[in-house]
């Protein structure tokens, strides 16, 4: 675990569809609380890092009482901020204008992404400014 | 005693024609003309004094429409700068609730930056400025509430489909004294106080007549320069700060509904 979080700091990227085997609830806290499992690690920081203890704890009560694949609860942390926290994967095509908070930057082959838990979004200049679309990872 | 049927007369035959001329007085104003030549000429002269200025800039507020989620209209505010230089040189810098954007045309690309974000996205295109802008909104949507008062033509292009013309009268707005104009056609109502000495626009009010709810932007004029002294070529030109990234433009399409795995 250790191992491959350094190689993925050092590289990056992200690695893309790797399986990885069940993780405990207490990492799909720290995941921002999706309930399917991810399927790539979540990248140094969490994504839903900072917020409440209250939607953590809520989560952490859910996911335990929750078998490892499907969970029964699902509270995903609501920003008070227009930015719809998406409580489900949004669907490729998918438009928002503030990125869940703690999303990753990054670039691959020169394009500009985000990444929140396995969501990648990249910006555009709309009409209406700057927005982001959630993307198939790269 | 002969005068007297004299003056009476008189006065019969005065009452008679006051009758006839208050009947066609009363015809005449049923007949009206729709557009009034005064406002006409007040917009001609401020065309004119906009289109003299080989360069001019000024500030606008503005309030622009969006659909709530309950139907209403509600308002956003934008601030913006604006600089132009004939015939294909832009520079606005936006602020506000609209997202804050620098808008740059240098007579070969266009170039929108988001100094928040430092993103910026930038495309080839000339022409003249209004052509632009048209281009601009047609291709991305983009949008400048102000757009009137850059075209070459202001006149032709702000009376071309109107179909009444009213002068209200005069108003005094932030202590400058105006003409108030009223014009209506081709889907809009719109009024507008240009400066009664300077003939300068200071207000625009447009409402869409055939949207639902009748919805209206407006845009205050300030800080108007004509001919200002600094036109060169490196306001106009964007020069992407160090860890600026380039983006592209796109417009969001329709969203697919968000989907439970």
């Amino acid at each position: 675990m250790r191992n491959l979080k350094t190689r993925l700091a050092s590289a990056g990227v992200m690695v893309g569809a790797m399986a990885l085997s069940v993780r405990p609830a207490a990492a799909w806290v720290a995941c921002g609380g999706f309930y399917h499992p991810p399927v790539v690690v979540c990248h140094p920081a969490p994504c839903y890092a900072g917020v409440g203890a209250a939607a953590v704890a809520g989560f952490a009560v859910g996911a335990a009482v929750a078998s490892a694949a499907h969970p029964t609860v699902v509270v995903a942390p609501q920003p008070v901020v227009v930015a719809p926290a998406p409580v489900y994967t949004p669907a490729i095509g998918t438009s928002v204008t503030v990125l869940p908070p703690g999303s990753q930057a990054t670039t691959i082959g020169g394009v500009h992404y985000y990444l929140c838990s396995n969501t990648w979004y990249r910006p555009f200049f709309g009409s209406n400014g700057v927005y982001y679309q959630v993307v198939s990872p790269p | 005693m002969a005068r007297k049927r004299l003056y009476t007369a008189a006065a019969a035959l005065i009452l008679v024609v006051l009758a006839l001329g208050g009947r066609n007085a009363a015809a005449q104003s049923t007949t009206r003309p729709a557009i009034d030549e005064r406002a006409i000429a007040v917009l001609r002269t401020m065309s004119q004094t906009l289109a003299r200025a080989s360069s001019l800039s000024f500030r606008a507020e503005s309030a622009i429409p969006i659909a709530s989620p309950t139907g209403q209209w509600v308002h956003v505010f934008g601030a913006s700068r604006v600089l132009l230089r004939r015939p294909d040189r832009l520079y606005v810098e936006t602020r506000g609730d609209l997202f804050p954007h620098n808008f740059y045309y240098d007579g070969k690309r266009v170039t929108m930056y988001a100094p928040d974000q430092n993103f910026y996205a930038t495309e080839e295109m000339s022409g003249r400025v209004h052509d632009v802008l048209l281009r601009m909104f047609e291709k991305h949507g983009n949008y400048f509430p102000f757009a009137d008062v850059l075209h070459f033509e202001i006149h032709t292009a702000m009376t071309h489909s109107v179909t009444s013309a009213q002068f209200v009268g005069t108003s005094t707005l932030g202590g400058v004294k105006t003409d108030h104009l009223a014009f209506a056609g081709g889907g809009l109502e719109w009024e507008i106080w240009i400066g009664a000495e300077d003939h300068l626009p200071r207000l625009l009010n447009v409402t869409f007549a055939e949207v639902t709810g009748r919805p209206h932007n407006s845009v205050a004029f300030a800080d108007w320069q004509l001919e200002p002294a600094d036109v060169s070529d490196s306001k106009f030109t964007f020069e992407a700060p160090a860890d600026a990234v380039q983006i592209e433009f796109r417009n969001p399409g329709p969203s697919p509904a968000l989907q439970s795995k």
